[in-house]
């Protein structure tokens, strides 16, 4: 388990990551997001052992990380923009890992590099920006740590690659209980991945919230209410947003879906349907009730 | 996996990073030691085996120049070209090493494996320390197989190079161990490289303004040699200084060793520190001009100071006034700090961040300049109290024609010479007690120095310079140099100083020569590098008792007697090292200033009982001139058009009428000669006094061919026929 507790890190007159306190379950994929400049690299390369923290402490279960070999062999950092030695090979890179974190998959770099179609003794500056992503998650995973952090990761993967990478991940889960922490600007990224996912703002976790908790309690709820009813009227449901075109009205509701649906049929409607939310539109409502306008923080 | 393990793996690594560095190392060292090697081996040769068709005499075997030839490439004190090669390698190592750390991505790369920041600095300080010292050690490997071609004697050479290698590598440790702590202080490549420069400059440079300060502002500053003072220790505060001095050092007769322990201590403080800068420099100060904070003020107003010091100086030697010495040191402070900032904050705009410290020192830098223009400080009126001082040396700027240098044997049992400077000479074996002279002289010098027109204070006599240094009884030495001040104002201390016998200790050489170290001695009269009579002495005992008794005669030499006397022959005492020195070149029909002039001292009249022990080993001065044929005499005098300071003089274009005289008459020709003192023993007697005119004498030598001698008559000792000659001349002249 990640813990970072009290986090802070100045650059200059700049505070970067300011007092952040999260917890990171091993076993599931932390997704952490938030807009440029919001802290999400700064996060990781303190996670990594990049930078020392200012103040508050950030620890793999209970060790501190910064110059801790032994810590920062359970993880494999992947930056946003990956360094590869000059005029290195997907190969000589792999000798290098193989190096540094012992527990090295070779025969799995080079069964990946196949499947991926990536040539390992090509030069991996002549590889397109994608290819470069790929090498560096195969990189990533081949090392067999406990965590892998992903900065940006995602971005520069075309559709099928991403949805590749994604099973390579949930499979790695299964296995040996890898935990990716991703970290991305945009949500629709992790929608399909991420268990628990961190929204940063200005250098701080605006929340922290387990992704299956809040689908099972938020919903979208699309009814046509009997004549002369207004959705205002549908007293006991606790409604977060109303938004109507013509009979049809479509509401953003909490709670669980038998309560809403046991609710919703004492009112008698001519149809009412349940519609699970996108990661995007829960997080609009969690921040709206936080007081923000989502738009203005993702996207 | 064990660290060791990772470490050599890690290391391995980095000569695989490195490949470039290790190819472009093996290409420099290559072309400067083989093939360097083989050129020269080749001129060599091909110039020897030139001479020897030529039928010139040559003294040692084409093997010997051959393998000269070969320890000039090799070993550690000849080639100073491995200098600047070790200096620009230094640098491109250090920034090959570990100019990673400029750079963000590659700084998240190998701070986030699992790996110490220590071994990883291990392993790249290592790596930039071994590519070179492996480059160096195989192309001398080479460079020795090229020797062994040509007939070279390995066991001759090998450990010559090995000490050579392990000379060079020490100082290339040290140049790189500073190219990388500036790597480690910054967080880009340029000013990195700009940082190498002011750790390698810095020092000196400031050395080098302050020392130009005490010589520009204090009229009686004095430059020493060899002592420490704080311009010396900043000057050898240097990777690039250290090298040199042991580099110099090596040279014959001097020892190198406590340089070398300097320079091993130096080079394992730098690295220590920055390996620890390495474990503390935060990783985001990649792409920044400087990596701590701390730094910046330190570095900044180092800089600011020396540029307006600079500045000051280089505005008063354009033009030495107030106005523009202030404008030189603003303009110094300002446009340091400018381009300062702008390095640092890589923005234009912040020409003027921190205008305090700009304030403050551009205050300090004109404190700094009126504090030597005014000599604040009193340096310049600097006179001890008695009871302060230890001892004192003292250099009255008159006798030049006293040799210092010294005759060393070397380890390979070589005489060579050891060029000694005069004055560190005398401040080193000259220790005066009775110091009331001492002060009396420097009193009258710092009186001089501070009148305002030294020129309308004439009318003393014997003017000079005077060199003075004083050993405090705190053990500090203190140096002053008075410009221009006659000694006739102070002749009372000067005769007392004269008769001084530790003055004359630490004047004369001879003195310190022991009678039984001497094996021969050499005399002769001569004049303009023309000998009229020589003669030698070999024979033990004589040449002992000559000695001792010069070396009394010479003690008893005060001032009255130089006032009515000039010297009449030149003697020289040589020890087996110097004897066979003064062989050496004479055999090889070199020019040697001092197996040709070097050590003879002046015999005056009054050395009777060295003249008389000289006549019975044949060395006879007062019969020279019945054994040389002065063939003709010519005697020119000149006189002023017109008063020498008046208008019509200053407006002449002919100032001076010459004019002069022959003579063939043998008589007259005895006469003269009687009268006459050679050119070369009045420069031995500063306080020769002689009339002007210029006697210049025509000598027939045995093998027919003609040489010439100068001669002056000593006041009142001109003939009156030749006064009256020489009048009658100008009249006809003026007529």
């Amino acid at each position: 388990m990640i813990e970072a507790a009290g986090v802070t890190k100045r650059f200059d007159d700049i505070v970067a990551v300011d007092h952040i306190n999260a917890v990171i379950r091993d076993g599931s994929v932390f997704g952490l997001i938030g807009t440029n400049g919001a802290g999400k690299s700064t996060f990781l390369r303190l996670a990594s052992g990049v930078l020392r923290p200012d103040e508050g402490r950030i620890t793999i279960d209970g060790e501190a990380i910064f110059e801790n070999t032994k810590a920062k062999a359970r993880f494999f950092y992947i930056s946003d923009e990956q360094y590869f030695f000059s005029n290195a090979t997907p190969r000589e890179m792999m000798e290098y890992y193989a190096i540094v974190y012992p527990k090295f998959d070779r025969e799995r770099f080079h069964k990946l590099m196949k499947n991926f179609g990536l040539d390992e003794r090509r030069k991996i500056n002549t590889f397109s920006k994608g290819m470069k992503k790929q090498v560096s998650v195969i990189c990533g995973v081949c090392s067999n740590t406990d965590y892998l952090f992903c900065d940006e990761t995602f971005d520069g993967l075309d559709p099928v690659m991403r949805q590749t990478v994604k099973s390579i991940f949930a499979n790695d889960m299964e296995e040996r209980n890898l935990t990716p922490i991703i970290a991305s600007h945009n949500l629709r990224e992790l929608e399909d991945i991420c268990d628990h996912v961190g929204l940063l703002h200005k250098g701080g976790i605006l929340l922290s919230k387990d992704l299956d908790e809040m689908k099972l309690n938020i919903h979208k709820l699309q009814c046509v209410l009997k004549p002369g009813m207004e959705p205002e009227e549908l007293k006991g449901l606790e409604i977060v947003k109303i938004e109507k075109r013509g009979s049809l009205s479509t509401l953003t509701v909490r709670g669980s879906r038998e309560e809403v649906e046991e609710k919703m049929a004492g009112f008698e409607p001519i149809f009412f349907e349940l519609i699970p939310l996108s990661l995007e539109e829960i997080f609009i409502s969690e921040t709206e009730v936080a007081g923000y306008d989502i738009k203005k923080l993702i996207l | 996996m064990t660290s060791k393990n990772l470490f050599f793996k890690l290391e391995k690594e980095e000569w695989k990073r490195k490949l470039w560095l290790a190819a472009l190392a093996f290409l420099v060292f290559f072309f400067a030691m083989p093939v360097g090697l083989a050129l020269g081996l080749s001129n060599a040769a091909e110039r020897y085996d030139t001479m020897v068709k030529s039928g010139q005499i040559i003294l040692v075997s084409r093997t010997e120049t051959l393998t000269q030839t070969v320890l000039n490439y090799v070993s550690a004190s000849k080639n100073g070209m491995m200098i600047v090669l070790m200096i620009a390698a230094a640098v491109v190592c250090g920034a090959a090493s570990f100019s990673y750390l400029h750079n963000k991505k590659k700084v998240d790369f190998y701070h986030s494996i699992p790996v110490k920041r220590a071994t990883l600095f291990a392993a790249a300080f290592l790596t930039g320390l071994l590519i070179p010292a492996a480059a160096y050690a195989l192309n001398l490997v080479l460079a020795l197989g090229v020797a062994a071609g040509y007939g070279v004697s390995l066991g001759t050479v090998a450990s010559s190079a090995a000490v050579g290698w392990a000379f060079h590598m020490l100082y290339f440790w040290l140049l790189y161990s500073v190219a990388v702590l500036a790597m480690m202080m910054t967080g880009n490549l340029v000013v990195g490289l700009l940082g190498t420069t002011v750790f390698y400059l810095y020092f000196p440079a400031l050395g080098s303004v302050i020392s130009a300060y005490f010589s520009t502002f204090f009229r009686t500053y004095l430059p020493t040699y060899g002592e420490r003072t704080i311009m010396d220790i900043l000057e050898r505060i240097s990777p690039c200084s250290l090298y040199l001095l042991a580099y110099n050092s090596l040279q014959p007769g001097e020892g190198a060793a406590s340089l070398i322990a300097v320079s091993v201590i130096a080079a394992a403080a730098v690295t220590a520190l920055a390996a620890i800068l390495y474990q503390k420099r935060p990783s985001e100060a990649a792409g920044k001009a400087m990596a701590f904070s701390v730094s910046k003020p330190a570095v900044r107003i180092a800089l600011v100071l020396l540029f307006s010091l600079s500045g000051g100086l280089f505005f008063w030697g354009l033009h030495s006034t107030s106005g523009w010495a202030v404008f030189g040191v603003v303009a110094g402070a300002v446009l340091c700090h400018c381009i300062v900032e702008i390095i640092y904050h890589f923005d234009f705009r912040k020409l003027f961040a921190h205008k305090l410290q700009l304030a403050v020192c551009t205050a300090a830098g004109l404190a700094v300049l009126f504090c030597f223009k005014n000599d604040w400080l009193g340096y310049d009126t600097y006179l001890p109290e008695v009871d302060q001082v230890a001892e004192a040396a003292v250099d009255l700027g008159q006798d030049y024609w006293i040799t210092y240098d010294e005759i060393v044997r070397k380890e390979d049992g070589s005489a060579v010479r050891n060029y000694k400077n005069d004055l560190d000479y005398q401040f080193e074996h000259m220790k005066i007690t009775n110091l009331q002279p001492v002060l009396e002289i420097a009193a009258k010098g710092i009186e001089y120095g501070l009148a305002e027109d030294q020129e309308n204070s004439d009318g003393g006599e014997y003017w000079t310079t005077v060199n003075i240094q004083y050993t405090l009884k705190n053990g500090r030495k203190v140096r002053r140099r008075y410009y221009r001040m006659p000694l006739s104002e102070v002749m009372d201390a000067v005769e007392e100083l004269w008769e001084d016998p530790q003055y004359q200790y630490g004047k004369y050489p001879i003195l310190s020569k022991s009678e039984t170290e001497v094996v021969r001695a050499e005399y002769r009269v001569s004049s303009g590098g023309t000998v009229l009579q020589t003669a030698e002495l070999s024979s033990g005992e004589q040449v002992q008792e000559l000695l001792r008794v010069y070396k009394e005669e010479l003690r008893g030499l005060d001032i009255d007697t130089m006032k009515s006397e000039n010297p009449i022959a030149q003697l020289r005492f040589l020890d087996e090292t110097e004897a066979e020195y003064a062989d050496v070149k004479t055999e090889e029909d070199s020019y040697d200033s001092w197996a040709q002039d070097g050590g003879y001292y002046p015999v005056y009249p009054s050395f009777v009982r060295t003249l008389e022990l000289m006549r019975q080993a044949g060395m006879e001065p007062e019969t020279v001139w019945d054994h040389v044929q002065a063939e003709e005499i010519i005697i020119e005098d000149s006189s002023a058009m017109a008063q020498e300071s008046s208008e019509d003089f200053m407006a002449s274009s002919e100032r001076y009428i010459f004019y002069q005289v022959s003579y063939r008459n043998q008589e007259e020709i005895k006469e003269i000669l009687a009268n006459a003192v050679l050119e070369d023993y009045l420069n031995m007697n500063w306080l020769a006094e002689i009339e002007t005119p210029v006697i210049y004498i025509t000598i027939r030598n045995e093998n027919g061919s003609q040489s010439n001698v100068t001669a002056r008559f000593p006041v009142g000792e001109e003939p009156d026929f030749v006064v009256q000659a020489l009048k009658a001349e100008l009249e006809n002249q003026m007529r």
